[in-house]
């Protein structure tokens, strides 16, 4: 044998294993197709057994040529395996189904109250405006709910605010809003004070519109120079930021013993939209509806607590939380909060 | 407070548009809750003149009539049964043919062969007043034929104010018409003020004599006598305007007295003279236990703070409030003697409130009348009085005066308003606006000195004008800012962690209720026998007649309702305040805590648990518990079986006591199968369905920070053991041998399967598999080295504890 002869014989094998390897369909008909060749009968073994036959300084010539022949082949091998592996991934994932109208695989189901999650927003706008959480007791003392915020004993103002008292030799109530907190918070520091107090409050009433417990929130800014206009310019920014940029807000005057001027907000109507059809269920036709009471502390407050009108000035504000959860989610009477159906706090 | 549009424009003899009134009041500061027109009837509905009235010859019985009338036009025929028809000559309200009375088309009608063509009306009928005992039989001077809406004005617009408590001289009608015309920049013009009645020889202090006893509760009492009264239904016009106001016309003199009330906010009482024994009117304290029947028919006991009127002998009026039932006016009253007075707000307030009785006159006279006003509603009074009933008044009115009204003057800077509403309002402007409310300005400079009106009790201090000014002038004139905030390091609060708390046991699958914390006290008593709640003095009802003292039996009664709607897994808890008595808050005699609880009943939902849903108990609530320990204060919670007492709703053979770093702070435990029929909670399918519970107050440790662990840096071996055990072996028990024997290389063991029943051989015996990792912090263990360790641990489980491999 020669050298010449390897040579044809090496590119006869390269011809044979080139026209053949695009035939093999699996992975597996590529081994086999490829141990035809280099393996123990292969075509190219039985070259290497001829290597003996060279002449000794063709030989390693010879091996060279026989060698990267194999290596060829392999790599050929190789590369076609990965093709056809793509090809099967390929139609595998176009032969794939998933019914994706299956339901997802529940990973909780646990859930906040909505009247809480309202009060916990609210809270958040409060805070990131800067104002401190203050807390107080939900059962307060006569003077605290009334005195100390100009309701003197017997006196009309009270009548707005259907109290239940505590069996207890002092004078004790279930405190009907959360100003008592203003009161508590003045007493504990001088002013500057920036505080929201949110809490659940008492009334002695229940019907289909009234719970006997419900949820406030107490603002209170004091210091020495915010006005009237401050106040305004932050209930806007809060209502905006709860009811969106575009909900009309209207503020008249009203009347709180502890406020001077007081005021009432209004949104229009969330339900009707203010449009107000005779029929509305919030607004009754009128297109308004009020969101909250508000004003510039009076002066009265400051004496009660030992600090001097003329030098410290400020605002309070109240909001009721149920009305703004009830506007928010569209649910249609306080009742719901308090019964914890589960039908009902689940859809939140 | 209703208003009547007519009235106002009577007084301000000038048209106003309703709504737009409204509006205006209510951006004012009074809000008008309801602007409702009341129709006048049609133009068919007119005056006629009786002609004739004989019996209608078939119908006797029945009282009907036979009327011929003049409608203006032409005679016409009705047949009426009305108990008041009248004879020849009266004037009465009639409907043709033709005429619809609400809706009802009215056609010729034959009664028992006579043809009636059209009705006499009752008020009713028309929808004007509410008569419907008879038809109406006018007074007013009004010509046949002429439509009864046009004749009397019964058109009408009613405002209904939703007054505050500061504004009492928006309680009558010329106090709103003062207002209106401040907002609308018309000017205002009291009523003037009545002369002209008929007058008696006699002087009134010939037959009433008034003694004031106490001066300081009642500064002013002034009173008329009117003799010689005929007592009878006041005119069309009168009833109508009470009628539309909500106040039920009675008879003419008490009809005035409310009257006088809805114009002048002057409440007034009228007794028959004749009643009031020894001619003596005294004003004075009653008398320990004195006594009188008040006009509502109550007998009641006067005590000797109250202030009453009384007659020689007698109390016949608790002042300012109500009447006694002897002294007022009846059908058969001849001469009245008329009280118009001034009380003060606290004494009323104290005796209406003591009494429980409150009237149209204590609700003005507690949140006080203008002082100065009386002789003028008294003249008013008369003179209706003399003109409606044909009475004659007797000369001299009676003005017992000891206390006259002293004005008061505030002082206004004009700095102060820009400083309060952050905004600057025209100084002259501003003047005029005080002149308008009615008072007196005397401008010096930069500030102003304003004699209040007296009829304005609630303008007393700088701010309460500024008030005015900002209120008169519209909230829409102060501009919106954003105020300066000092910046300081917010305060932390309770809420924080409440709030955390509450978000974790929702992420733990629990859903969250708010429950009301008024319970009633029954069912506080079944749970906490041996506790004695907080008690409320006025309870809406039982069911809410005391504070409670945990949220468990709310919690349970959700867990209720939700089984009554068919609810098969529920899951829920709340974090609210309980109340006890006791010392250490900030009201005395009362503590309240934050608490925290929740429940789990039925079927595990499957993210709990994958193959096997078993139902939810002990340890559903106990896996929530451990993971709120480790989010809230980073540490685990340690439970322990209690020793003492455990509460009456627990199941004894797992109720423990939760502490948290030595500190106890709550129960844990299943609830006794005593309280599932009482609350009737039903069995689950399983038939072993069980509440899961805990309740905790809010530990006081402070959260200690996590602190990094190296991730380990080799390789851990797993082994597992499952072992045969007496059923009095606890989980625990092995835990504590297996770490004890194997040492730190023993990174962790946890339980994987407890298992009963078959293959366990007796039923006191169970098996229990645990999962054990071992890890080296210095190098890769080898197998025989674990091996070993394992053994070891085998075989102490099996000499100490008396376990056997499966």
């Amino acid at each position: 044998m020669t050298l010449e002869e390897i040579e044809r014989g090496i590119s006869l094998i390269l011809e044979k294993f080139n026209s053949g390897l695009p035939d093999q369909k699996t992975v597996e008909e590529v081994h086999n197709f490829l141990s035809s060749f280099s393996g123990k009968k292969g075509d190219i073994t039985k070259l290497i057994k001829e290597l003996k036959n060279l002449s000794p300084e063709d030989r390693p010539e010879a091996g060279k040529l026989i060698n990267r022949a194999k290596q060829e082949i392999g790599d050929r091998s190789k590369t076609h395996i990965e093709k056809i592996k793509k090809q099967q991934i390929e139609q595998a994932v176009k032969e794939a189904f998933t019914d994706i109208t299956m339901p997802g695989f529940p990973s909780n189901t646990g859930k906040l109250h909505p009247l809480r999650k309202t009060l916990d927003e609210i809270v958040n706008i409060f805070t990131c405006l800067g104002f401190d959480i203050a807390e107080g007791p939900e059962i307060e003392t006569d003077w605290h709910n009334f005195e100390a915020l100009g309701f003197p004993p017997d006196h009309p103002a009270r009548q707005m605010q259907a109290t239940l008292f505590v069996q207890s030799e002092q004078k004790l109530v279930l405190r009907t809003h959360t100003s008592p907190v203003q009161i508590r918070r003045f007493l504990a520091s001088p002013p500057p004070i920036k505080i929201i107090a949110p809490g659940v409050v008492y009334r002695n009433d229940d019907d289909p519109s009234h719970s006997p417990m419900f949820m406030q929130v107490e603002g209170l800014l004091v210091d020495d120079h915010t006005t009237f206009a401050d106040l305004k310019g932050t209930l806007e920014l809060f209502l905006k930021e709860m009811f969106g940029k575009d909900v009309p807000i209207r503020f008249r005057p009203s009347f709180f013993p502890f406020t001077e001027p007081s005021g009432e907000v209004d949104i229009a109507c969330p339900v009707c939209g203010g449009n107000g059809p005779k029929n509305c269920p919030i607004c009754k036709g009128y297109g308004w509806t009020e969101i909250l009471g508000c004003g510039q502390v009076d002066p009265v407050i400051f004496d009660n607590v030992g600090l001097d009108p003329e030098h410290v000035q400020g605002y309070a504000f109240g909001l009721g939380v149920d009305r703004i959860a009830m506007f928010k989610y569209g649910i249609d009477s306080i009742q719901h909060f308090y019964r914890n159906d589960l039908r009902f706090i689940k859809q939140f | 407070m209703k208003i009547s549009m007519n009235w106002i424009t009577e007084i301000l003899e000038s048209d106003l548009d309703p709504y737009a009134t409204a509006e205006k009041l209510t951006m004012s500061g009074t809000e008008v809750e309801e602007t409702a027109h009341s129709e006048a009837p049609g133009s068919g509905v007119v005056a006629a003149d009786v002609l004739e009235t004989t019996d209608h010859p078939a119908s006797k019985r029945n009282g009907l009539k036979v009327v011929q009338i003049w409608d203006g036009k032409e005679k016409v025929q009705v047949v009426c049964g009305a108990p008041n028809t009248p004879g020849k000559g009266a004037r009465v309200v009639f409907a043709g043919s033709g005429v619809d009375i609400k809706g009802f088309k009215l056609e010729s009608r034959d009664f028992e062969g006579i043809t009636s063509t059209g009705m006499l009306c009752s008020e009713a009928e028309l929808g004007i007043g509410p008569d419907e005992s008879g038809i109406i039989i006018l007074d007013e001077d009004i010509k046949a034929g002429t439509p009864l809406g046009s004749g009397v004005n019964l058109e009408d617009w009613i405002l209904d104010l939703s007054i505050t408590p500061n504004r009492p001289d928006l309680l009558g009608h010329i106090g709103v018409a003062r207002e209106i015309a401040l907002l609308a920049g018309i000017p205002f013009k009291p009523p003037p003020v009545r002369k002209d009645w008929q007058e008696i020889q006699e002087d009134s202090s010939t037959f009433v004599e008034i003694v004031i006893e106490d001066a300081d509760r009642c500064p002013r009492y002034t009173a008329a006598v009117v003799k010689d009264v005929k007592i009878k239904p006041s005119p069309l016009k009168i009833r109508n305007r009470l009628h539309l106001l909500g106040v039920r016309p009675i008879s003419n003199a008490v009809d005035i007295t409310n009257w006088i009330l809805l114009l002048h906010n002057q409440p007034l009482h009228a007794f028959d003279l004749k009643r009031v024994g020894g001619g003596k009117i005294i004003v004075r304290k009653a008398k320990e236990r004195e006594r009188i029947i008040t006009l509502d028919g109550i007998d009641r006991y006067l005590e000797e703070n109250d202030l009453i009127i009384a007659d020689k002998f007698s109390p016949v009026a608790v002042a300012g409030i109500m009447g006694g039932e002897g002294s007022g006016i009846d059908d058969r009253t001849k001469d009245i003697l008329i009280e118009c007075a001034y009380f003060s707000p606290a004494t009323i307030r104290k005796t209406a409130s003591k009494l429980n009785l409150s009237s149209e006159s204590s609700y003005r006279f507690e949140r006080g009348i203008d002082p100065a006003n009386q002789v003028n509603a008294l003249k008013e009074s008369v003179w209706m009085m003399c003109r409606l009933t044909g009475g004659k008044a007797a000369k001299g009115l009676i003005d017992v005066h000891p206390g006259p009204h002293r004005p008061v003057s505030v002082v206004l800077r004009e700095s102060r308003i820009e400083k309060t509403l952050g905004v600057k309002l025209d100084w002259n402007e501003s003047l005029k606006i005080l002149e308008g409310l009615g008072g007196d300005v005397k401008k010096n400079g930069p500030s102003a000195t304003m004699t209040v009106p007296a009829f304005r009790p609630d303008l007393t201090r700088e701010i309460d004008l500024i008030e005015e000014l900002a209120r008169i002038n519209g909230f829409d004139k102060i501009p919106s800012r954003f105020p300066v905030i000092t910046a300081s390091a917010p305060e932390r609060s309770s809420y924080d962690l409440v709030r955390k708390i509450r978000e974790q046991l929702a992420a733990g699958g629990f859903i969250e209720a708010v429950n009301i914390s008024l319970v009633g006290s029954v069912k506080q008593k079944k749970y906490f026998p041996d506790r004695q709640p907080v008690n409320i003095a006025n309870p809406l009802s039982s069911e809410k007649d005391t504070m409670r003292l945990s949220l468990l039996p709310g919690l349970l009664d959700n867990l209720v309702y939700a089984t009554t709607w068919k609810e098969k897994s529920v899951r829920m808890f709340e974090v609210g305040t309980v109340f006890s008595s006791g010392d250490g808050g900030p009201v005395e005699g009362i503590v309240e805590k934050t608490n925290a609880a929740a429940l789990a009943f039925g079927p595990r939902p499957r993210w709990v648990e994958d193959n096997k849903r078993g139902e939810s108990d002990f340890f559903d609530v106990l896996g929530l518990l451990q993971h709120l320990c480790d989010c809230v204060w980073h540490c685990e919670p340690k439970i322990a079986r209690a020793s003492d007492t455990i509460p009456v709703f627990l199941a004894p053979a797992s109720a423990c006591r939760i502490s948290l770093q030595g500190e106890a702070f709550g129960w844990i435990g299943e609830l006794h199968p005593g309280f599932y029929q009482w609350l009737d909670i039903p069995k689950t399918k399983a038939e072993k369905g069980k509440v899961g519970l805990f309740e905790m107050s809010l530990p006081s440790i402070k959260p200690v920070e996590k602190k990094f662990k190296p991730i380990p840096a080799y390789p851990s071996a797993e082994r597992d053991i499952a072992m045969i055990f007496n059923d009095n072996v606890q989980v625990e028990d092995v835990l504590q041998a297996v770490r004890k024997e194997a040492g730190e290389i023993l990174e962790s063991i946890s339980l994987f399967d407890i298992y009963r029943g078959k293959g366990t051989q007796w039923s006191d015996n169970k098996s229990m598999a645990f999962s054990l990792i071992y890890r080296s912090a210095e190098k890769t263990l080898e197998t025989e080295e674990i091996d070993e360790i394992h053994s070891k641990v085998i075989h102490t489980l099996e000499k100490r504890l008396g376990g056997k491999l499966r």
